[in-house]
């Protein structure tokens, strides 16, 4: 009973961004949507998801970063709730930003990765970066930025994918650019019976869904100087949630949200000023039977924000941003609120040598709500003939969410953000064809926002907990074309120890190992591949009693291609997933298909 | 010391047994003693002999199968006979396993709706069900016969239905849960009718019947704790002993050899049936930490038995055993959230 009150609380509650995008539909001129992430990321081993790894996994973002990042994703069954837990860290503590605006719910403070939809260019940023991109980018965050060219021919993409349990992933991209103005519009369709079998024997029951959107972008040059562009993207999802034991009350849940955005960006010639405007909404319908009244939450947020890249020197770049956001949440359950929150932070790059650079920012936000702390993120980069060094240190957020804080029962208006303190160093080396990278970090985090049985109500939430975590990732990448050969490997390994400083255990759904591999051969015009993911055992219970722990699993996923346009890139292919047919759960009593299959047709014209 | 009077009575116990007891057969491996069941999650139950020397977790899979499941959070379980009814409030499900070997005999998997707590009177199983949480409109009271275990017509409450008991040919449900509602529901179940409802104040959570009176213990946060007599018979208010405000939230009543046992938090009490006050005077303190002491408790054999969940409810809990007499006689881990005892 209980359980389940803190269960219908929790609910309520695309590797490679490239600039020489081998993979896109054409060339040049790019637009960058996200200058923030694009300037001051060099101090991190930037993860790339290019398009061809977005084109082996659509319509699923979980996937996509399970197989070929090192974030863990717990997922209540296959396509349902998706959690994700980057450098050992919790779902609030992963920022997804698109185009430089962060998208997390303001609801429950994080992104469902099965309630999102990436296109265009897609990143995954280790390690904090509040400074940055403001709460949540403690573990990490994810850019998914808006794939605008001004100078393009007209180009469109056909995407189609038809796999078991009647699964369809939809896209239609349309992009094209006349010089002075350009657009880019992708809209996606993805859904699925997913009524796959269980080892047990019966089906998955209760598991359809589908979901419906767009993501659109235009840009207009005015002159030499101004520029305006104008960003949308709408995710209408509808879960049914999937059942445990047959005789449970069958619930869904719906998700509508929608971004837009207007960006004014003047270039002089040494400062860079863009102002943005940003109008957010999200609404969720929680059906706690397929008949009832839904309960609901709703979130609209305005962010304006102005930031100017100036360029004092050839070396040196000062970078003042200021934000405003105002956010009104309400909800069956929420009180109506309103949350204003003013930031201004200075960021800035300075070139000492040729082969050494230093990142730095500081950032302080004022809100009625919280205290928050002064935010602050440092960086060396020591870069010399393929040998990089990079140190950062940096302090992070995560805000009290709406939920956390004006929840109707248990809400608790006096939280304060967590907060973390990050030091990480890096080194990757690159030799013609082949990358190793390989980062240690530590990361410690104070005032972790926990629901927990109240003095005068049934729940509270408190900051309570601190966490300890230390951790390591490694990268390699190896890149080789003899002829018609062309072989491409890409891994990620991650080991993370997340420690509860109270109890000395490690954090529950938090894998020590995780690794991943995606291998592709490719001869003449046919393309074979590999991806695998393995995953180690992980907790479920807080005291790390073993007999409840999720086994480890390795997963292998093969495709076979033909290449039908080796320009255009347009290909035919047919994937098999969990070739091996491995019985796996990232959560108890929610198992995922065994082997199944997806035919796919990329159509580029 | 705590040690030396557990093997005191430990041995005390069986030396008893070889001395003066007839070997009595057990009616299955899990005859002579307590379940303790495990609201999940995943329900399970955890067996304790009543020697306190043999516990073993999880007895549902370990003798049906390690597929086998009574389905999400348990939450009561009823005897009839030689069968137990195992209530998953959340697989709106009724396990039916013979309650000594535990062997799986049905399952029951209509009529329910977020079930709680059953009772089996005369050939039927009655069983509360919450229906939607957002609304007590539609809570009612399921009819089970158990002979062809066929669902009948339903019994509306229009309140909350929570805890149920039979006496004397009535059921009695509370209309209380998590510190709301007011009153007891008094069904005839010859008639499948409500005939009354008594005001027993705020949240009557649990209650039990002694020698022709109904005891009911009301709690909330926010008002003192009550022990409220009712006329089974008048289905009147007899008389309400009001606790001290420092005894906010008692909960878990249960009447054995004429003393009323209670848990506020970590503390147990025990007040003579014919007390006419109550004082802050605790039979004994677990000492326990956890918000959820007291998330199960009985009173039975001249024991104490309460159990605490886990305080974040992500790690299985444990259950305190005392004499009724205040004496601690053991420490055993149960499983995720023990919320009850019952006893073979």
């Amino acid at each position: 009973m209980r359980l389940q009150f803190i269960l219908i609380i929790s609910l309520l509650s695309g590797c490679g961004y490239t600039y020489a995008q081998q993979d896109s539909l054409v060339i040049p001129e790019v637009v960058v949507t996200d200058a923030l992430f694009r300037s001051y990321s060099d101090s991190q081993r930037v993860i790339d998801l290019p398009d061809s790894v977005l084109q082996r996994d659509p319509g699923s973002a979980t996937r996509l970063l399970q197989f070929h990042t090192p974030i863990y994703f717990k997922e209540n069954g296959l396509g349902m709730v998706s959690s994700p837990s980057f450098r050992g860290t919790t779902a609030q503590q992963t920022a997804v930003v698109w185009n430089g605006i962060n998208l997390n719910s303001q609801l429950n403070g994080q992104t469902d990765f099965n309630a999102i939809q990436f296109g265009g260019y897609l990143a995954v940023r280790p390690g904090g970066g509040s400074v940055l991109f403001g709460s949540s980018a403690i573990g990490g965050s994810v850019h998914y930025n808006s794939a605008l060219k001004l100078n393009s021919p007209l180009r469109q993409s056909l995407r189609f994918q038809y796999g078991s349990f009647n699964t369809v992933n939809a896209s239609y991209g349309i992009l094209a650019g006349l010089g002075k103005i350009g657009f880019h519009v992708n809209m996606f369709r993805n859904n699925s019976d997913n009524d796959f079998q269980w080892p047990n024997g019966r089906e998955n029951l209760n598991g359809q869904f589908y979901n419906t959107g767009f993501d659109a972008a235009a840009g207009l040059k005015i002159n030499a100087v101004h520029s305006l562009r104008f960003y949308s993207r709408l995710f209408d999802g509808q879960r049914h949630f999937a059942l445990i034991v047959p005789s449970e009350t069958k619930t869904k849940y719906r998700d509508l949200n929608t971004s837009n955005m207007i960006e004014w960006v003047s270039r002089y010639s040494s400062v860079i000023a863009t102002a943005k405007l940003a109008f957010l909404s999200e609404n969720y319908q929680y059906y706690a039977n397929l008949t009832a009244q839904p309960q609901e939450g709703n979130a609209e947020t305005v962010v304006s924000r102005y930031d100017a890249a100036w360029r004092v020197s050839t070396r040196w770049t000062v970078h003042p941003v200021a934000e405003f956001s105002s956010v009104r949440g309400w909800g069956s359950s929420i009180r109506e609120n309103r949350r204003d929150v003013f930031s201004g932070s200075v960021l800035t790059k300075f070139k000492a040598l040729e082969s050494l650079r230093f990142e730095g920012g500081i950032r302080k936000e004022v809100t009625m709500d919280y205290d928050s702390p002064v935010l602050f993120s440092g960086a060396a980069i020591f870069q010399k003939s393929g040998y990089t060094i990079r140190v950062n240190g940096s302090r992070n957020i995560r805000i009290p969410s709406f939920n956390d804080l004006y929840w109707a029962t248990g809400g608790n208006s006096s939280l304060v953000p967590e907060s973390s303190w990050q030091a990480e160093m890096g080194h990757q080396l690159i030799l013609g064809p082949f990358e190793v990278s390989v980062t240690a970090y530590a990361t410690n985090i104070q005032d972790m926002i926990q629901w927990l049985p109240g003095e005068s109500t049934e729940w509270q939430v408190q900051n309570v907990h601190e966490i300890h975590v230390r951790g390591l990732e490694a990268f390699v990448k190896f890149d080789r074309r003899i002829g018609l050969h062309h072989l491409q490997l890409s891994g990620t390994y991650s080991y993370t120890d997340s420690e509860n400083r109270k109890t000395g255990a490690q954090l529950i759904f938090v894998p020590y190992h995780k690794g991943t591999c995606l291998a592709t051969y490719s001869f003449n015009r046919f393309e074979l591949s590999a991806e695998t993911l393995f995953t180690g055992e992980v907790f479920t219970r807080s005291d790390n009693n073993a007999r409840y722990n999720l086994e480890g699993y390795a997963i292998v996923n093969g495709g076979l291609a033909l290449v039908l346009d080796r320009r255009l890139k347009s290909k035919i292919g047919i994937n098999v997933r969990n070739v091996g047919n491995s019985q796996y759960m990232t959560q108890p009593r929610r198992p995922y298909p065994g082997r199944h299959y997806a035919i796919n047709l990329i159509f580029n014209f | 010391m705590r040690k030396n009077l557990v093997a005191l009575l430990l041995a005390s116990a069986f030396l008893y047994s070889c001395a003066d007891e007839e070997p009595v057969k057990a009616l299955g491996s899990y005859d002579n003693g307590i379940l303790v069941l495990n609201e999940g999650g995943f329900g399970t139950v955890t067996y304790i002999s009543d020697d306190l020397q043999t516990v073993e977790q999880d007895i549902y899979t370990a003798v049906n199968g390690a597929s086998a499941e009574m389905g999400q959070y348990t939450q009561n379980i009823f005897f009839s006979g030689d069968r137990a009814f195992i209530i998953s409030g959340g697989s709106n499900k009724i396990t039916v396993v013979n309650r000594y070997t535990f062997e799986h005999l049905h399952t029951i998997e209509t009529g329910l709706s977020n079930p709680r707590y059953g009772v089996a009177f005369n050939g039927k199983a009655y069983v509360t069900n919450s229906a939607d949480f957002m609304t007590t409109a539609d809570d009612y009271v399921a009819v089970i016969d158990l002979e062809m275990l066929e669902i009948e017509d339903p019994i509306a409450i229009n309140d909350t239905a929570e805890r149920i008991i039979e006496d004397d040919g009535k059921l009695y449900v509370t209309n209380g849960s998590f510190g709301s509602g007011s009153n007891i529901t008094v069904i005839n179940p010859s008639t499948k009718q409500v005939e009354t409802t008594v005001a027993v104040g705020t949240a009557p959570n649990s209650l039990e019947e002694e020698d022709g009176v109904l005891y009911v213990l009301c709690s909330s946060f926010s008002e003192p704790s009550r022990l409220v007599k009712v006329n089974p018979v008048t289905n009147t208010v007899i008389s309400t002993i009001e606790m001290p405000a420092s005894m906010s939230d008692a909960k878990n009543l249960d009447i054995e050899d004429g003393h009323v046992y209670f848990s506020v938090g970590a503390k147990v009490y025990k007040v003579p049936l014919n007390a006419t006050a109550i004082t802050d005077t605790p039979l004994f303190d677990t000492g326990s930490a956890s918000a959820y002491i007291g998330y199960g408790f009985a009173v039975k054999d001249n024991r104490v038995y309460i159990s605490e969940a886990r305080e974040d409810f992500v790690s299985d809990g444990k259950v305190f055993i005392y004499s009724t007499s205040g004496t601690f006689i053991d420490e055993i881990p149960a499983g995720l959230g023990p919320n009850g005892f019952y006893f073979n």
